[in-house]
């Protein structure tokens, strides 16, 4: 025994030494021949169509399986011949550093995902990233991007980013609950809050929250919304008060919904699914993207029992779908710019996108049709203005000291700690500061 | 050590064996969902059987990730790191007992400090470092963090068990013409096995299992270690992360049996 | 004159053992620590200019509310630390050396600590997760306990304390058992001819003795508890509403979230300056010995 210990140790060390001297040289040689594609890559521009690799930074594909993963970027290379290599950051103070540290020089990532908002305005501040407004036109809104989001990736009137992601939050409700007690998808508020009460009173928890830290916003934007989407607005950039009467009466509805128990306590996302999907809970108001883990991860079938519906509005205005967009970027320093715009310009194109959103679950372009009924339907509701607008969510809709007070404070109402006139006045107490008033 | 009284050691039997229990039911739990396909995982009990046997399948799934090319890279990383430093540890630790240098003090909460700064304040200046020297994204310079930042703990274990020793031991060898090097190999060391596995034990282990400076300081699938690995595998598919998580927690457990015989082991030394 | 030159070479020869480990310290970490204390100076975003501004980010620091919060959070954490990573492990580690199978609860009491702490972070997660053991709460017939533990403000921090020994424990038990096992019998056997037996015997005889190990396990876990990060990381991002958040998550939120390193540089430097402080008064006698 005691000299099998001694031969699996002993074997141990060898194989390690053997690996540190095989492993700093491989290393090194690394770094070094990435140096070399990028010198070749810009040697053969002019000769034949571009070729080459180019790194993909992003923090947003850790939790798709390698597999699938491949697609996407098997299809980007069937299409332009370029090799995009993903590189996958799944700690956020990870990205940060290594974009802030790399970005200016040329072995900067030709594609990175980033956040929009005052992160994005930052990096152009400071012209790190290229202008990427020729290709927006024919490239980007000719493949059936809306026109809607180019606001939210400009800074003066220059497009910085196209989408990674346009995300959409809507209603993502349990069907064989409605129909087991008989409830149609409401039309007017009041018939949504019929629908709760009916589903508390058969003991069906009627709405699922969420627990993560940020998450207070999401029933507060919807509601504000639902009562008058100017008036979303106009709080958002400060035209009006938090602590103005409408914003009051709309929390006292809240304030109403969360008394009479329509709301489950927060809880983790993966809670939420297995709750929506077993059918102890009806609703969940959520990204486009969990209509398709529902139904990947958890074997619902959407347009059979898994449906969605956006909020009505409680005074005849269109419907509100939030969206929020995660802009994809090009580092103006780096050497695989040219193959990154060259990337882009077939990142938009059908065959590319339906790949992205069967792997992803986003729509990014009404081209794309995908095999999940409840995602069609969504994209359906964006194309259809006469009846439903959208809307920069809260997130990035308002100047970020704002924010992370408004968080804050929304997830302490949410959780019965704090009352709506205190919440509002902290809020608005901020939104003075901020907005100098 | 003290006799213990038949009544009390059975006692204390039952006692460690409940608390063991409740110890090792996080592994049932785990085990238990390796074999599960990620829906029944999803939408079952947590604590039900598994229906079938999938865990072919998931371990498949591993496989096709870069969990193994990144192991080698690991253990490569944790050995090295954890070696290094509980040599310089233990140099350290010998100097700043038993030789004649002054500022003890200083120079031990110097070497110390290693360990007492927030951890996140290292990303940002050791990547500017790195990338200057051109050793981002390099395994020598995963060596190179992983050493430095378990010095402080070897350091700080072996130096108070250092203090325990008795000064007269180095005397009388030095009488007998044992020069400071020879005194720390020959009597030190021996002497010192069990804190010398446990640190090393330790390190290793931290060094494995490290996420935040292994995702910050590399970025290619052979550079970089296990435990980035497996947080990119995050939440798509519980029962394969569980799996893999078994795979990577084989050497720090293995090494743990590999070790063990030494922990209780060394000279009785009398402590002032 | 040739004495004095005789002993200042002897003096060289013995700085060399720690010259590696001071080099090394003083490479990665001493410099890291003047650059954030230059940066606790600046407001930056990470990409733009630096913009000098004094005291300001310290200012703005004590007027926060959050700090505050998070400084009460790390006060608890340090506390009950003392109780759970030093005195559980100790209570263990005596419990198993008079026990009859040492070597199998050892192995039994140190398997969590050989899984990284997020991946056990995770598992707790699940575990305490609305589906998890809350469930059982349900089926004794408790359904209001039947939640989310995690998202219950300022219980959720005790929950995480009390999940920590879980994972936290394995390491200065094996210490401990290490110490134990050690120690001079002499004493002791003179003590138990004395007539001293049970608790009396710990705590005048064996407690003494094992003083050097207890030094490290408490100064270990009191700056493990002042810098803890990983684990409220995985389990509730310091949510719900900043509620559970320690100063380690504050630097990290200020910085790598909100892109306000200054700020965040100025919280790592107090709380660097305060594991100091106390790690200071801790080693102080253990150097008074010398």
């Amino acid at each position: 025994m005691k000299k099998m210990k001694k031969i699996v140790s002993a074997l141990l060390a060898g194989t390690m030494a053997a690996m540190m001297l095989v492993g700093c040289g491989q290393g090194s040689q690394t770094a070094g021949s990435d140096a070399n594609n990028a010198a070749q890559n810009s040697g053969n521009t002019e000769e034949t169509q571009l070729t080459g690799t180019i790194e993909f930074w992003n923090d947003k594909l850790q939790n798709t399986e390698q597999s699938e993963v491949d697609k996407i970027f098997d299809s980007i290379k069937n299409l332009t011949g370029i090799t995009v290599e993903p590189i996958a950051y799944p700690d956020t103070a990870a990205y940060q550093t290594a974009m802030q540290q790399s970005i200016r020089e040329d072995s900067a990532p030709g594609l990175f995902t980033w956040w929009s908002g005052p992160q994005l305005e930052t990096l152009v501040e400071n012209d790190l990233v290229e202008d990427l407004s020729d290709l927006w036109d024919d490239y980007v809104a000719a493949n059936g991007v809306s026109n809607d989001i180019k606001d939210a990736l400009s800074v003066d009137g220059k497009v910085y980013a196209v989408p990674y992601s346009i995300i959409y939050n809507t209603m993502i409700y349990n069907k064989d609950l409605f129909s087991q007690y008989n409830l149609e998808v409401p039309e007017t508020f009041d018939d949504f809050l019929n629908v709760c009460q009916t589903l508390k009173d058969n003991g069906i928890t009627p709405i699922l929250l969420k627990n993560d830290s940020w998450a207070g916003f999401i029933w507060f934007q919807a509601l504000i919304a639902s009562f008058e989407p100017q008036l979303y607005q106009d709080i958002c950039d400060g035209t009006k008060d938090y602590t103005d009467p409408d914003v009051v009466k709309v929390m006292g509805i809240w304030q109403d919904m969360l008394d009479k128990g329509y709301f489950s306590t927060p809880m983790t996302i993966q809670d939420m699914e297995k709750s929506l999907a077993s059918g102890s809970a009806a609703m969940m108001l959520e990204p486009n993207y969990e209509a398709g883990m529902l139904v990947k991860e958890y074997g619902m079938v959407a347009g059979e029992n898994l449906g969605t519906f956006v909020l009505p509005s409680m005074n005849g205005d269109k419907k509100i779908i939030f969206y929020e967009v995660s802009p994809l970027c090009v580092a103006k320093a780096s050497s695989q710019k040219d193959l990154a715009k060259e990337v882009l310009k077939k990142w938009f194109t059908k065959e590319n996108q339906t790949v992205l959103t069967e792997v992803t679950d986003n729509v990014n372009t009404s081209q794309v049709e995908t095999s999940n009924a409840c995602v069609n339907e969504i994209i359906s509701y964006t194309t259809d203005t006469d009846n439903y607008q959208m809307m920069l969510r809260y997130y990035e809709n308002t100047p970020e000291e704002i924010r992370d007070v408004a968080l804050n404070e929304l997830m302490k109402f949410e959780l019965g700690d704090a009352g709506a006139d205190q919440v509002l006045q902290t809020i608005q107490d901020k939104a003075d500061e901020v907005f100098g008033k | 050590m003290i006799k213990t009284k038949r009544s009390t050691k059975i006692i204390l039997n039952i006692i460690l064996s409940v608390l063991g229990l409740i110890w090792i039911s996080p592994l049932f739990f785990v085990v238990l969902n390796v074999f599960k396909t990620k829906q029944e995982y999803n939408m079952g009990s947590f604590w039900t059987l598994p229906e079938g046997l999938n865990i072919m399948d998931n371990l498949q799934t591993v496989i096709g990730t870069d969990l193994f090319s990144s192991f080698g890279s690991s253990l490569l990383y944790a050995v090295c790191g954890a070696a290094f430093s509980v040599f310089i540890g233990l140099l350290a630790a010998y100097g700043l007992t038993h030789l004649r240098i002054k500022h003890k003090m200083f120079w031990f909460l110097f070497i110390y400090s290693g360990t007492i700064f927030p951890f996140q304040i290292y990303l940002i200046p050791v990547y500017k470092g790195f990338s200057s020297l051109k050793l981002y994204d390099t395994r020598l310079a995963m060596i190179l963090f992983y050493t430095a930042i378990c010095i402080p703990f070897c350091m700080f274990v072996l130096r108070n068990f250092f203090i325990g020793i008795s000064g007269e031991v180095c005397e009388s060898a030095k009488i007998d013409g044992a020069n400071t090097w020879q005194i720390l190999i020959h009597i030190f060391v021996p002497m010192a096995k069990a804190p010398l596995s446990i640190v090393f034990l330790s390190q290793f282990t931290w060094s494995w299992n490290d996420l935040m400076f292994g995702l910050t300081f590399t970025k290619s699938p052979e550079i970089r270690p296990i435990m980035a690995s497996i947080s990119i595998m995050g939440r798509a598919n519980a029962p394969t992360m569980f799996l893999a998580c078994i795979i990577a927690s084989i050497p720090t457990i293995l090494l743990f049996g590999i070790l063990q015989k030494n922990f209780e082991t060394g000279m009785v030394y009398t402590s002032k | 004159m040739t004495a004095a030159k005789k002993k200042k070479k002897y003096y060289w020869r013995d700085y060399l053992y720690i010259v590696p480990a001071v080099v090394m310290i003083g490479v990665f970490f001493i410099s890291s620590i003047f650059y954030t204390l230059h940066l606790s100076f600046f407001e930056w975003d990470g990409f733009s200019e630096k913009i000098f501004v004094g005291f300001q980010n310290y200012i703005n620091l004590f007027q926060d509310q959050n700090f505050l919060i998070s400084v009460m959070n790390t006060l608890i954490w340090v506390v009950l630390s003392m109780v759970t990573s030093v005195l559980v492990p100790l209570v263990i580690a005596i419990m198993i050396t008079r026990s009859s199978a040492i070597t199998l609860f050892k192995n039994v009491f140190y398997f969590p600590t050989a899984i990284s702490a997020t991946v056990g972070g995770m598992i707790m997660a699940t575990l305490l997760s609305t589906y998890g053991l809350p469930q059982i709460f349900a089926w004794l017939g408790h359904p209001e306990l039947a939640r989310d533990w995690l998202a219950i403000p300022y219980v959720n921090t005790f929950i995480m304390i009390l999940t920590g020994v879980w994972q936290g424990i394995g390491l200065n038990m094996l210490l401990f058992i290490s110490g134990i096992k050690n120690i001079d019998t002499a004493p002791i056997e003179a003590a138990q001819i004395e007539g001293a037996s049970g608790l009396k015997m710990y705590t005048k005889v064996i407690l003494p003795m094992l003083k050097p190990t207890i030094i490290v396990v408490l100064l270990m876990a009191l700056v493990n508890s002042f810098k803890v990060f990983d684990s409220i990381w995985v389990m509730t991002k310091g949510g719900p509403y900043r509620t559970s958040e320690t100063l380690a998550l504050t630097m990290y939120e200020e910085s790598f979230i909100y892109n306000r390193f200054g700020s965040g540089a100025a919280v790592a430097v107090v709380l660097t300056i305060v594991i100091l402080v106390v790690s200071y008064f801790n080693v102080r006698n253990t150097f008074k010995e010398d």
